[in-house]
This record gives structure tokens, sequence and C-alpha cells, in this order.
């Protein structure tokens, strides 16, 4: 079948879509190779919508390393929304990248980047849109090799039936390896196995077909085996060798609709060693390395040159936390200036540092200040290894009433491990005690908005053996707390607990939940981040169709010698550690960062 | 010196299916990737001091937009052209550029009029062009067709429904419609010309003009795409050639 996408989508598609701008690509900077029979095509999809997927470094990352190969190229696809999706089918017109509008099923390789497990759904089908087969057994020789990677590819197991191969932590260095192995067996004319055979050589490579998972009887996992001995047991995750200098995207491509993140991301460490207990990015990305002022100016330099944005945005994991903010930030701030362009530190810690660092930063002001207490007490705050105390935040809070804030954000979340009625009552007097001493300092009223999430136990974390609270009391603590919060001044935003819990399957799920996952496909959900499209009684159906069930992998304690769907995945961080700091989190010890304190054997570096 | 530069520019494909917001915003970063010495406006967020005409609704291409902008020190506006063109995404074009006094009033404020070229296409066939008298048959379609029109226009009102956040709100089009008139027939393609008044009383989109003629003499048509050609004022191109 040979069919002229472009002409189509120009011709009767664009008319009759929302947000047309989604799929026209041809934006600022956009690269499209000349190509020679032998490059080879990369599809870049991003399991979510244009604007979403148009956020991510790591895709902007990809997108540059490939395409500055002679040998390769990398065009872009994102999932259509519903009214696009319904076009397209409709027509059989195959997801199509925005580059040359090629179809999703006539490229070499297909690289998904996974953010969040309510996406999952979202690569089903875009495969199927694409034309491709979604078992990796089902695909022949002719089909693309399809490829994951993100965080979400820590625990890779539910998805394990659809993607031919993981990547195991970061991608700078690996997409080249990979490429190289491919060509040479495109070369060679090899079977799709021989070529998963060679791949699976490369450090942090995973290839679920090439383990195998037994069951014990009451469901729990009994051993994850790798089916030949030249097989790794274990699969490491991958760390740039050094990240001062590894290469950094400076032209990204500026998009000609708005976007989640519209602006110049400058990433000025990659991971955290505060070590929140219910934080996988804290884990998985560490250890912490930091650009040095140097490159970053100079990178911000270029980039400006090159996109003409208006704001450039430190990314991080907790800005205030790199070493020379202070002179980061002067340096940045003075020199663009004049140019009209801001700086913008979005995740800040609490304390008093934090808040004189965005005064000096003014463009923070209009959106207003972000703190995250995350809890109630201190108690529980000891217990999730939030390490600030109950003074800091008051004080640095009311340093960001006098320096003229008026407008506050505050993130807690509930269903922690320990959390109690009175944890969740303290919420409350919190947010009571930020608004009295708002007023004083103001002398007027001020505007505080609540965002409250429920926990989701993940992967390599200490809680990764807790169980998430039941639905029920996770929505009574939610009604709880909206009944005394959300008037007047303040705003109060909640989670649905659905998406929570969902998440809460995946995160943690095994293998066998690829059949629920081809089951919901197949009953429509997609989008299920998106609460006007997420179908949760089709989920119920598709595990109900399954005979699993969703209480197994959420609601239930995990023994800590249990192996866990993802044993054999390693992010560096110790299991031993991550135990310690479980026990220790139950008994309400904190553990201090490793930068300014002594090491605590977590197993990376 | 400070100098304000008026700029005649083209829309078209893939531009036109963005917003008239998401182009102040293309044209803010374009004019920054260019380098160009455009006027800060003070205040707490700093923003170019460059004014648009009357926005093109979107899906609507144009061969004659135009923008001001002020620039801190003079350049001449070749190279403004120049640089400008070369940092432009595909579907944006400069076209020319023109020096004029500082104290200019704004585009939106002396705009007075649009002209659109309309592009409808048949759901049945409108001539068949093996036909031995298809010349003076299509003459007589087009006089068919302009009638149609005449009748039209010469309703006392042409009410329409306008869909906003608040609901639906229903107007009266007919004082903006200046003109309308066959341009061109050709296989299954009907053109027609269509002048609108614009500026203060509103600027209004030529689809509600198009899906109201259509619905009076039966829907037998599609849009298939709508051209802005021509901004005047008082009878005089903004820019004139």
């Amino acid at each position: 079948m040979d069919i002229n996408i472009k002409k189509i989508l120009f011709e009767e598609l664009l008319d009759k879509v929302e947000k047309p701008g989604r799929y026209t690509g041809k934006e600022y900077n956009e690269i499209i190779k000349r190509e020679k029979k032998s490059t080879i095509k990369v599809a870049l999809a991003f399991p979510d919508l244009y604007e979403i997927g148009m956020s991510y470094l790591g895709f902007k990352i990809l997108y540059e390393i490939i395409n500055k190969r002679d040998d390769a190229l990398a065009e872009r696809i994102f999932s259509p929304a519903v009214d696009m999706e319904n076009l397209l089918r409709e027509r059989q017109i195959p997801v199509f990248s925005l580059e040359t509008y090629r179809a999703l099923n006539s490229f070499d390789l297909v690289g998904f980047t996974i953010q969040h497990e309510l996406c999952f759904s979202n690569i089903l089908n875009l495969l199927d849109l694409g034309g491709i087969p979604l078992r990796s057994t089902a695909r022949k020789e002719e089909d693309p090799l399809i490829i994951a990677g993100g965080p979400g590819a820590f625990n890779p197991e539910p998805l394990s039936c659809f993607i031919d191969l993981f990547v195991i932590g970061e991608g700078e260095e690996i997409i080249g390896e990979i490429i190289e192995v491919y060509k040479r067996w495109k070369e060679k004319k090899q079977s799709r196995s021989k070529l998963l055979e060679k791949l699976g050589h490369l450090e942090g490579v995973y290839i679920p077909s090439h383990y195998k998972v037994d069951y014990l009887e009451d469901g729990k996992v009994k051993s994850i085996t790798p089916k030949k001995e030249a097989y790794r047991s274990v699969i490491k995750k991958r760390i740039i060798s050094n990240f001062d200098q590894v290469f950094y995207p400076l032209y990204p491509i500026v998009p000609n609709i708005d976007v989640v993140h519209d602006r110049i991301t400058l990433e000025i460490f990659r991971g955290c060693s505060r070590g929140c207990r219910f934080c996988q990015a804290g884990i998985i990305y560490r250890p912490v390395r930091e650009k040095s002022v140097g490159t970053l100016v100079k990178l911000a330099e270029e980039i400006l040159a090159h996109t003409g944005y208006e704001e450039i945005s430190l990314s991080s994991l907790s800005s205030s936390d790199y070493s020379e903010i202070e002179r980061l930030i002067t340096q940045l701030v003075d020199r663009f200036k004049e140019k009209g362009v801001g700086v913008s530190l979005p995740s800040l810690r609490i304390d008093t540092f934090s808040v004189a660092l965005a005064q000096q930063v003014q463009r923070v002001r209009k959106t207003g200040l972000t703190f995250a207490p995350e809890v109630g007490t201190q108690r529980l705050r000891d217990v999730i290894n939030k390490n600030v105390q109950e003074e800091d935040l008051y004080s640095s809070i009311r340093a960001a009433f006098q320096a003229g804030w008026r407008k506050i954000k505050l993130y807690f979340m509930i269903g922690l491990p320990t959390e109690t009625d009175e944890d969740v009552e303290e919420i409350v007097k919190l947010v009571n005690q930020v608004d009295r001493m708002g007023r004083e300092i103001m002398g007027r009223k001020i505007n505080i908005n609540i965002s409250v999430s429920a926990f989701v136990p993940k992967s390599h974390t200490p809680f990764q053996w807790e169980a998430q609270e039941a639905r029920e009391s996770l929505s009574k603590k939610i009604g709880y707390l909206k009944d005394r919060l959300d008037w007047r001044n303040i705003s109060f935003s909640y989670p649905d607990i659905k998406h929570s819990y969902l998440e809460a399957v995946f995160a943690r799920g095994d293998r066998r939940l690829g059949e629920v996952l081809e089951r919901a496909h197949y009953l429509g959900c997609k989008f299920d981040a998106w609460s006007e499209q997420f179908k949760f009684e089709a989920w119920q159906q598709a595990f109900v169709d399954s005979g699993l069930s969703m209480e197994f992998y959420v609601n239930r304690v995990r023994e800590d010698d249990e192996i866990l769907p993802w044993e054999h995945i390693s992010c560096g961080v110790k299991k031993e550690y991550l135990l310690k700091e479980k026990e220790k989190a139950l008994k309400g010890e904190t553990t201090p960062d490793c930068r300014f304190d002594s090491c605590t054997s977590c197993g990376v570096c | 010196m400070e100098q304000l530069i008026r700029v005649k520019y083209s829309k078209d494909e893939p531009i036109r299916y963005i917003s008239h917001l998401n182009l102040v915003q293309v044209f803010t970063r374009a004019l920054r990737r260019a380098n160009l010495p455009v006027v800060i406006s003070c205040g707490f967020n700093p923003r170019f001091r460059i004014s648009f005409g009357p926005p093109l609704p979107l899906g609507i291409s144009s061969s004659s937009e135009y923008l001001d902008i002020r620039l801190k020190e003079r350049i001449k506006t070749e190279d403004l052209v120049g640089r400008l063109n070369r940092v432009l995404p595909e579907g944006l074009k400069i076209l020319e550029a023109k020096i004029i006094p500082s104290s200019a009033d704004s585009l939106v404020k002396v705009i007075d009029k649009a002209s659109y070229w309309i592009n409808l296409k048949s759901r049945g066939s409108l001539l068949n062009l093996e036909d031995d008298q298809g010349e003076s048959k299509l003459k007589e379609l087009v006089k068919e067709i302009d009638k149609d029109i005449k009748i039209f226009l010469r309703l006392e009102e042409i009410m329409v429904e306008k869909s906003t956040k608040k609901g639906v709100k229903r107007m009266d089009i007919k004082p903006s419609i200046l003109n309308m008139s066959v341009k061109k027939i050709q296989h299954q393609f009907l053109e027609l010309n269509l002048g609108l008044n614009i500026g203060q009383e509103g600027n209004l989109n030529p689809q509600y003009v198009i899906k109201a003629w259509l619905s009076h003499f039966g829907n037998n048509f599609e849009i298939k795409k709508i051209c802005r050609y021509g901004l005047y004022i008082k009878g005089k191109e903004v820019i004139e050639d």
C-alpha cells in the first residue's frame, strides 16, 4: 500500500481536527535528512500528545545525537489525539512521523520513551496505529525493532511481551552502540533472533525474551532465569562517563504551538542524594553529577542563539543543591537580562537560602513559589527522610512572604507508610498556620494552592515493599482535606485515586500484566493519565478477563526476601541499602545526604 | 535613534494551522534569533515592542499580513528582511519592509478592509468539460451564481450563530460584508472573492459568510481553502507595491 500521507494530511485531515499544529511538523530546527538506502531510520516515539512529548529533555537529546550521525536519521512520532486517531483509523492511514510523514512501520528502529505507567496503553495503541504487531513474538524480520527506555524502564516487566529491547539507564552513549550493531546486522541480512543475541551483549540492554519467569502458587515470582548461560543474570543500568562534557542538544526544536515546557532546559546536574524514601528518581538517577558553571553558561548562550527562547529553566531534581548555584544564577541573569531573557528555577528545596535564590530570578515571582512539606508532621517527615525541620519550613515561607510573594504552592502526599489520621489532620493545621502567617506579614489575604497526591510505591525505592493504602481510605482522606481546605483564598487540587491505583499496579507489576494490557487495549483503554479518556471499568474488566487481581499488586506488603519482578534490573543502588532504609523509615530515623555527611554506602559509586 | 518598521509577510502551509497567539510567540523568538535590536518594554514581564495587524483565524492562509517592529537603532530595511527570513520557520516569509513615522497609528486602528479568496469544492460536478458548449455553459453558470450572491447580499439581515465560551451567540453579519463575487470556475472548484469590513467593529471570520451563503442556497460545496490577499487603509494596500 503506497499512500501519500502528507497529501491526505494537508488536504483533508488538518481542517477537521483540534490543534492541527500538533501534526504538521516543520518547526524551526526540525531536521530532515538526506538519506541513502543504507541509512538507519529511527522513530522516536512518545506515547502521549505532541505538547507533552515535546517537553522532555531525553527526547531532544536522542533526536540530536542520532541525527548528527552520517549513517542514521531520527524522526518524531507522538500519540495522535482521539479526533485524529479516529480519522486515521477511518481512512486506514498509519500513524506517521512529523519530519517526512513516514509510517511508523517503515522505520528500522522504534524507540519509545516511557515516563510513567499510565502511558503503557498508549504504547500499544501507537504500535497498533503504526501497523506493527503488538507482541514481539509476532513480529517478522521486516518489522521494526521496538526499543523502550526512560525512567519507566526500571520495572520493564509489564511491557516485556511488547518491547524487543529495553535500555536501562542513560541513553546518550548506548544509542550509538545499538545503531552500530543494527547496521552490521542489516548488512549481513541475518535473522531477528541473531540481532537480539548481538544486542544482548551491550551493557544496559535488557532483552525480555532471553529470560524466563516462574511463579509460585500464590502468584509471587519464584525465579527469573536467563535462558542461556551467556545472558547476564543482572542487567546494570548505563551511566555516562563524563556528565560535564557529554553531548547536550544545542538545536532544540522550537514548537509553533504551546507545549508544556516551552523554554530552554538547562540540565545543571543529574541525580540526587537527598534520599527521600518514596522517590524513585532520587535513586535511579544516582550518582549526583554536575556540569560546571562555565559549561552551562556556554550552553545557554548557544541554545539561546539557536532558539530565541525568552526563558532558561535550570533543571535538576533539586536546583538549590547545585554546588555553585549562586554564581551560576548571577552569571546567567547578568548575561541575558538585556535581551529580555529570564531564568527560572522550578525545583527548589525548602530553606531560606532557596527563597533568596528565587528572589534573584524575578520570573519565578509571577507564578508563585512552591514548597513541598510533603506531610503534616515532623514524625512522618522523618519517616520519608525529607530532611527538613518544621522550623525551616515556617522560616522559609515567612521569608517568601517578606520578600513579597503573595502566592504560595504547597505539595503534600497522603497514604505514606505509617501515616495516621493525626498526620492528615496536621496538614490542615499547617496550611492554616501558613495562611495566618501570610496575612500577618502581607496585611492582606494571600493565595495558597494546595496540591495533594497519593503515595504510589515504586520499584527501586526503600518503600518498594510497602502496600498502597486501600482506595476507599485514600478517598476518605482526600475528602477530609477537601472539606477543610478548599475555600476562600485556598485552592485545592487532588488526584482521582483510581489513577494512582492503576499506576501502583503497573509500577510494581510482573510479566503477566502483559495480557491485561493487551486486553485493555482491545477494550479501548488509552490516555489513562487524562481523566476524560480514563476508563477504569475497562481496566477492571481486563483484569477479570485475565484472571489477575489488582489488589495483589497494590495492597499487599511484600516480604523482605520476596523475589521482586525487577530483581534482575540493577540501578546500582544495592538492595541491602534499600532494605536498611526501609527499616530506618519504620523506626522514624533519618539518613543524611552524602554530599554533606558521610557515605551512606548505597552502592552506586 | 528609534525606528519603526512596518513589515509585510505571508503565512502559508503549515503555519496557517497555528493560532494568532502562537504566531506572536513564533515571531518573538525569530526576532531574538535574528538578534535584531528590538525595543523591550519595561515592566515586570519584558516584551518586545511589536504589534500585529488584525488576527488571522486558524486555518486561513495569507499573502498580505502586517507587523510593526520598533527598533532601538536604525538598520537597513533589506537587512531586516534578510536576517528575519533566514530564521523564520517554514510557512512564514517577510515580503517587504518600510520605515514609517515613529508616531504612526497602530495597524489594527487604521486597517479597515480585508479581501479574501475562497476556494470551494463542489460535491457534485459543476461542468462537463468534454461538452462542446463548455464555454457558454460556464458563462451561464457564473451568471447564475453571481445572481445567487446578489440575492444573498440583498437580504435584510444575515443571522449566524457563533459559539463562544459563554455559549451560542446570534449575530447579524451583513454590515461586515462589502462585496462578494465569482472569481473563477474550474473543474469541480468554485473560487469566490470576498471583501469584509474590518476594524473597530470587529474582525469577522469569512467562514461565517461562506457558510451562511451555502446554507442559503443548498449546501453543495465544501470549503477547501481560504486566503487573505489584501488588507487596506482607506482603499489602499497597507504597503503599496
